[in-house]
């Protein structure tokens, strides 16, 4: 496995008016190249912030204060701002949670479909792009392309905005796609829809994708990798399956146990939800920041820190506690 | 299900429907145009029993939380009956529906719009005590922290505004609210929708053993099929305003009949990485409600659809022993699907 982007130690803070915040603390993980990796967190936890920061969209008042981000053998975070622009959008490319949001009300879609593409200069002629651009809508799906061209927005459902909004990321043929929640502001049937559209366009074209979710589900689903995130932090890094039959930190034992799982038989097992909730990011705990909801914590817990330690193949996890954790029941 | 029926439900909805009228402006006026007419609820009838939680499911516009608000009046149905203990509560003058919705209470989706962020928990809680006279005012503080441990939430949480707690929290807050009330029936719009899967967990926990403790009846409605299956005993699934599908729980999950239902728990992304589908479980969007297709509205999506489908609208029929659902082809919809290609490694 190529690796295609690597992050190290990246963190970012927001000032507030109670104190520096810290949402992404000393996060490092490594991309490889044709996969999709999974980044799953609850709020909060810093898994926006992680791919915000990494194409510079942070809000103004945040600022990377750490790390580096090497793509290509040039570190992202350090590129001057017209060699930045050459890579934002072009090779790695970003897809946002609500689409409606991020479209122009007042453009065409056509317009908004081939801007990228025209800035970017990976077509020659507005006519070219056009032409891209209809093949871009027929392969997310969109029915007579050439005719909706000409809409607006408002014109689409929310899946369909979706899908324009993928079609866009693509259309300057990026290395990586960074994808922040692309479904969960949908319907479930629709979520399936644009899950399985976005898995299949990933085999086809063999772009790396980072897939940015809350759900447990959407990862066991679609992504071959997984970092699971807490409280700023990356816990866990791991291969799916192992993630999901033999977890190495107690948060992701714990994330595991409390979701709520279809049964064939209809019958139902009690939920075992986590204890507490998660810490003030302004004063986080001492020590590992998961200790106070942590039923393996104790006294060395509390103090330190905790970095990712190998504890299988492809496997690391920040817990010192790991081999306490039982079997999964 | 014969028990069940032998008990007469606390709540039995009878032809009930909600139409909102779009477009009814100048222009429509001037043109002499009838105005668009969207079927948020369309003759939807069900029967609730004591102790029962009903879960209502369906995507968004399917009309379920339009169903839940009607129940109590929080928007007025155009047509139909809510029968509440045998009293049709629609035909209820105001002064009396006042006292009736002491027993009818509902938890919100969103703890933080539903909350008066200008009161603390105690004023909060003290005010519903005080309004509907429920306990005497020397009792209220001690019927205030009674409250607040029932639902998990700290003694000193009293004197703290809606600000200081946290999403999990402030739903504690709300129902608590509700149960202030002792309610003989309560409406769970979407209560666990707006919070995290750790928090979600201790929400729905608490609910379940609320259930056993005070022996509530809930409707309970949500997106979120594995919620559903979670904490009901019976299950229905709504689509664009129709009842498509009832059945009690352990038989709707395991043998849902209804091709929509089925598409439901296909499309649920399981947290399972031993099963995957590359295929989609349903195509294509809901029509738009304000021009529903004519005959089964699901027809423009569903797999089974003939003919028939696309001209008789089909009538929710009882096809076992309390299992009942509007599908012309329902004998033709199989369960489970065959085999899914597994997604290549």
């Amino acid at each position: 496995m190529e690796p295609i982007l690597e992050v190290r130690n990246l963190t970012t803070q927001i000032p507030t008016r109670r104190g520096l915040l810290t949402a992404v603390d000393d996060v490092s993980f490594t991309l490889h190249k044709g996969e999709i990796f999974g980044v799953v967190g609850e709020s909060g936890s810093g898994k926006s912030m992680t791919c915000r920061s990494l194409l510079r969209l942070l809000p103004s008042s945040a600022r990377t204060v750490q790390g580096s981000a090497v793509y290509r053998g040039s570190d992202l975070l350090r590129l001057p701002p017209k060699a930045f622009n050459q890579v934002r959008g072009r090779e790695i490319a970003m897809i946002f949670q609500d689409a409606m949001a991020v479209l122009n009300p007042v453009h065409r879609i056509g317009d908004q479909l081939t801007e990228a593409m025209l800035a970017h200069r990976v077509v020659a002629t507005p006519a070219e792009a056009r032409a891209r651009a209809v093949e871009l809508l027929r392969k997310v799906g969109i029915p007579a392309p050439e005719r909706r061209l000409q809409d607006y927005p408002h014109q689409f459902s929310g899946g369909m905005c979706q899908r324009l909004v993928i079609a866009i990321a693509l259309s300057c043929q990026p290395q990586i796609i960074l994808a922040d929640e692309p479904t969960t502001a949908l319907d479930v049937t629709i979520q399936d829809q644009i899950l399985k559209l976005l898995i299949g366009l990933q085999h086809e074209l063999g772009v790396s994708l980072v897939l940015v979710t809350h759900d447990m589900g959407v990862v066991a689903q679609s992504c071959q990798r997984v970092a699971v995130m807490y409280a700023g932090q990356i816990v866990e890094i791991a291969d799916t399956v192992s993630l999901f039959t033999a977890p190495k930190h107690p948060y992701t034992r714990g994330l595991l146990a409390c979701v709520p799982q279809l049964a064939a038989d209809g019958e139902v097992l009690p939920l075992a939800p986590i204890p507490g909730s998660p810490p003030d990011l302004v004063h986080p705990p001492a020590g590992c920041r998961f200790h106070p909801r942590c039923p393996l914590a104790s006294e060395e817990c509390r103090h330190g820190t905790f970095p990712l330690q190998q504890v299988g193949q492809q496997h690391v996890s920040a817990c010192i506690k790991h081999e306490e954790l039982g079997p999964l029941s | 299900m014969n028990d069940l029926r032998a008990v007469p439900p606390i709540l039995e909805v009878k032809g009930l429907s909600k139409r909102y009228v779009m477009n009814a402006g100048f222009w429509q006026q001037l043109t002499r145009r009838p105005p668009d007419l969207l079927h948020a609820v369309d003759d939807v009838s069900l029967r609730i029993a004591p102790g029962e939680i009903f879960g209502l499911v369906g995507e968004s516009g399917s009309g379920k939380s339009t169903l839940g608000r009607c129940l109590l009046r929080l928007v007025e149905p155009t047509a139909g009956q809510v029968l509440f203990r045998g009293v049709d509560i629609l035909q209820l003058p105001r002064a009396q529906m006042q006292g009736m919705r002491r027993k009818l209470q509902i938890i919100f989706q969103d703890p933080y719009s539903s909350l008066n962020p200008r009161m603390t928990v105690r004023q909060m809680l003290g005010e519903v005590l005080a309004v509907h006279r429920l306990c005497p005012p020397h009792r209220v503080e001690a019927r205030v922290r009674e409250l607040l441990h029932l639902v998990g939430l700290p003694a000193d949480a009293v004197d703290r505004f809606p600000r200081h707690f946290s999403g999990g929290q402030r739903q504690r807050i709300g129902i608590a609210r509700a149960l202030a009330m002792e309610p003989e029936f309560i409406v769970a719009d979407e209560p666990v929708s707006a919070v995290d899967v750790s928090i979600q967990a201790q929400v729905l926990n608490l609910l379940i053993d609320l259930k056993a403790q005070l022996g509530l009846t809930m409707l309970f409605i949500a997106h979120d099929l594995s919620v559903v299956q979670h904490i009901s005993t019976r299950v229905g699934v709504m689509y664009m305003g129709k009842l498509v599908e009832m059945a009690p729980r352990r038989l709707l999950f395991s043998q849902p009949r209804h091709p929509y239902t089925q598409g439901l728990l296909l499309a649920a992304p399981q947290p399972d990485p031993f099963h995957h589908s590359t295929r989609v479980a349903l195509e294509g969007e809901p029509p738009s409600p304000l021009h529903p297709p004519a005959g089964c509205r699901f027809h423009t999506r569903c797999p089974l659809a003939s003919d028939r489908c696309r001209q008789a609208p089909p009538p929710l029929q009882e096809i076992g022993e309390g299992h009942w659902v509007a599908c012309h082809h329902h004998d033709l919809a199989v369960w489970p699907p065959p085999a899914a290609t597994p997604w290549a490694a």
